[in-house]
């Protein structure tokens, strides 16, 4: 066989070549020293090439300049940044919050109605039994009869944090109201604001089942822990800080067995940089859906697989014996982790092309 | 509009990223993919669907190049007259980031247009026989081409991160 040209090299490694012809390339490059010194260096031009390109995605968005307001002429909501919607889910954060710290410290006595209604009536959005945004104005939920549309008066509207004061109110009221049946409780009322909480009561008697919003009913339930368990599991693997970047890394086999995908590896330490932000022992699997992308899953040094990383997809070219991983809003291998690799990785591959040294897998089992 | 939703939730996001990164400009570049996206509306069938989102991306591309030119003139213009009070940055990068961006940038313009165009629908991961149907060459001439894209790409990138090369960017961003 002649020696190989570079076009025919990377069509091998991109996969591109039928069986047979790959063959015949592998087979020459196992016997010819020529050759296989162009098929190490095509490889690092495939390496460095991915690396180079995915240094083009920190790209800033909103080139285009936008105006602020003038001073002035806005409103406080929009000069504190607080959409409806954020006020209502900071409200319902907080209730949520006094919600448990209520149930924490309530004595025996206090019957689940009891407990449920005050819960209820500490919701802002049960005033009128809606989810509506527009009701998420702690202060004015609290402070009013059941408002139908944003509080228009200045008085009404206040920012998020101060709305904590009102919220604290129904644990000052369940002090008051112990083991009370919902007569007790208009009576209790008085000593706080009685109106809103009387129309909240009347809501909440005559609808018992209304509708706390999800986190209050998490709240309550005590069931958000497991859930926010898994959430900062995600986020742990999930590397923060920085500018949401796409990641790409190369990763090839350490020893002479080919990758066989899916399957569990393990990175080899000393072919990855300080900042590497992937965990040491991965699962390579493929999705059920065949229009998604295959994924990645963390797995323990017990072997079992874990957490899935999210936004992490991985593809394989069997030709090239190399994986690529891919990834979005992942904080990427830093630009000065690429010039780490080009400093720590000199002499692997050929031309003393360091920069393009993609990352090495050993294959480990796990279940 | 059912294929259509599947079109758009496969392919819109490595077709915006193909663009990103032939642009530079993540806001061109959505639009560019949803105009794209549009005219995949009006087909009644697509037979190679990734081939030929990224076809007809890459066209509007060079459509919108030569219109462009007179427009960007036009926003930097604006961008220095507000830049004093009134205008809202976007968040900057880290000086190393946009420095290493600015050469990876530099380093592709310095491919010829098919050379580009080729390599990022590669690194998109569309095979060489969607790359040859997008791009209107011959499969065999696919692996020619994306071998010299690739060796010229880090031959100018690394001729760039050599000291002296860069000399003129560090300088001013020490400057700025």
């Amino acid at each position: 066989m002649q020696h190989l040209d570079e076009g025919t090299i990377h069509a091998w490694l991109d996969g591109a070549l039928s069986a047979d012809e790959g063959a015949d390339v592998e087979r020459h490059a196992k016997e010819c020293a020529e050759c296989a010194a162009l098929v190490a260096d095509a490889r690092g031009m495939i390496a460095g090439a991915a690396r180079i390109v995915s240094a083009l995605d920190v790209v800033p968005a909103g080139v285009i300049p936008q105006r602020k307001a003038p001073a002035g002429s806005g409103s406080l909501w929009r000069a504190l940044h607080v959409t409806p919607l954020r006020a209502a889910l900071a409200a319902s954060l907080m209730v949520a919050a006094a919600s448990l710290a209520v149930f924490r410290h309530a004595p025996p006595a206090v019957g689940p109605k009891a407990d449920t209604t005050l819960a209820i009536a500490a919701s802002p959005f049960v005033v009128d039994g809606s989810r509506s945004p527009k009701l998420a104005t702690p202060t004015s939920n609290l402070g009013a009869e059941a408002p139908r549309t944003p509080p228009r008066s200045k008085d009404a509207v206040k920012p998020a944090a101060p709305a904590a004061a009102p919220i604290t109110t129904p644990a000052a009221a369940e002090n008051k109201v112990v083991a009370s049946e919902p007569a007790e409780l208009r009576k209790a009322t008085a000593a706080v604001d009685s109106s809103s909480l009387r129309t909240a009561n009347a809501a909440a008697v005559s609808a018992p089942s209304a509708a706390a919003p999800p986190a209050a009913r998490a709240g309550l339930a005590g069931g958000a822990t497991a859930d926010m368990t898994q959430a900062r599991r995600e986020v742990a693997v999930r590397a923060v800080g920085g500018i949401a970047q796409s990641l790409s890394i190369v990763a090839t086999s350490a020893d002479q067995r080919p990758l066989e995908l899916p399957g569990c590896y393990q990175f080899v330490r000393d072919s990855l940089h300080s900042s590497f932000q992937l965990p040491e022992r991965v699962s390579f699997e493929s999705s059920t859906d065949p229009s998604a992308r295959n994924v990645v899953r963390s797995v323990l040094p017990d072997g079992r697989r874990d957490t899935l990383i999210t936004g992490v997809t991985w593809r394989w070219e069997p030709g090239a014996a190399r994986v690529v991983l891919t990834g979005n809003n992942v904080e990427p291998l830093a630009s000065s982790s690429f010039r780490e690799q080009t400093i720590n990785a000199a002499g692997r591959g050929a031309r003393g092309m360091a920069l393009i040294s993609p990352v090495r897998l050993t294959r480990i089992d796990c279940r | 509009m059912n294929d259509v939703d599947r079109l758009f939730r496969e392919y819109h996001e490595p077709l915006v990223r193909y663009l990103t990164r032939r642009l530079g400009d993540r806001d061109w570049a959505e639009e560019v993919a949803q105009e794209t996206f549009l005219r995949a509306i009006r087909q009644e069938s697509i037979v190679s669907e990734r081939s030929w989102l990224f076809a007809v991306a890459t066209n509007l591309v060079r459509d919108e190049a030569r219109k462009d030119i007179r427009r960007r003139r036009r926003l930097e213009l604006l961008r220095e007259q507000s830049r004093a009070d009134e205008i809202v940055e976007p968040e900057p990068l880290s000086i190393e980031r946009a420095e290493d961006a600015a050469q990876a940038r530099k380093a592709l313009d310095q491919l010829t247009e098919r050379d580009r165009e080729a390599l990022l629908m590669r690194e998109e991961g569309l095979d060489y026989t969607e790359i040859a149907n997008a791009l209107e060459l011959s499969v065999s001439s696919v692996g020619t081409t994306l071998a010299r894209a690739r060796r010229r790409l880090v031959e100018a990138y690394e001729s760039l991160q050599r000291p002296g090369a860069g000399s003129a960017t560090r300088g001013t961003h020490a400057a700025s």
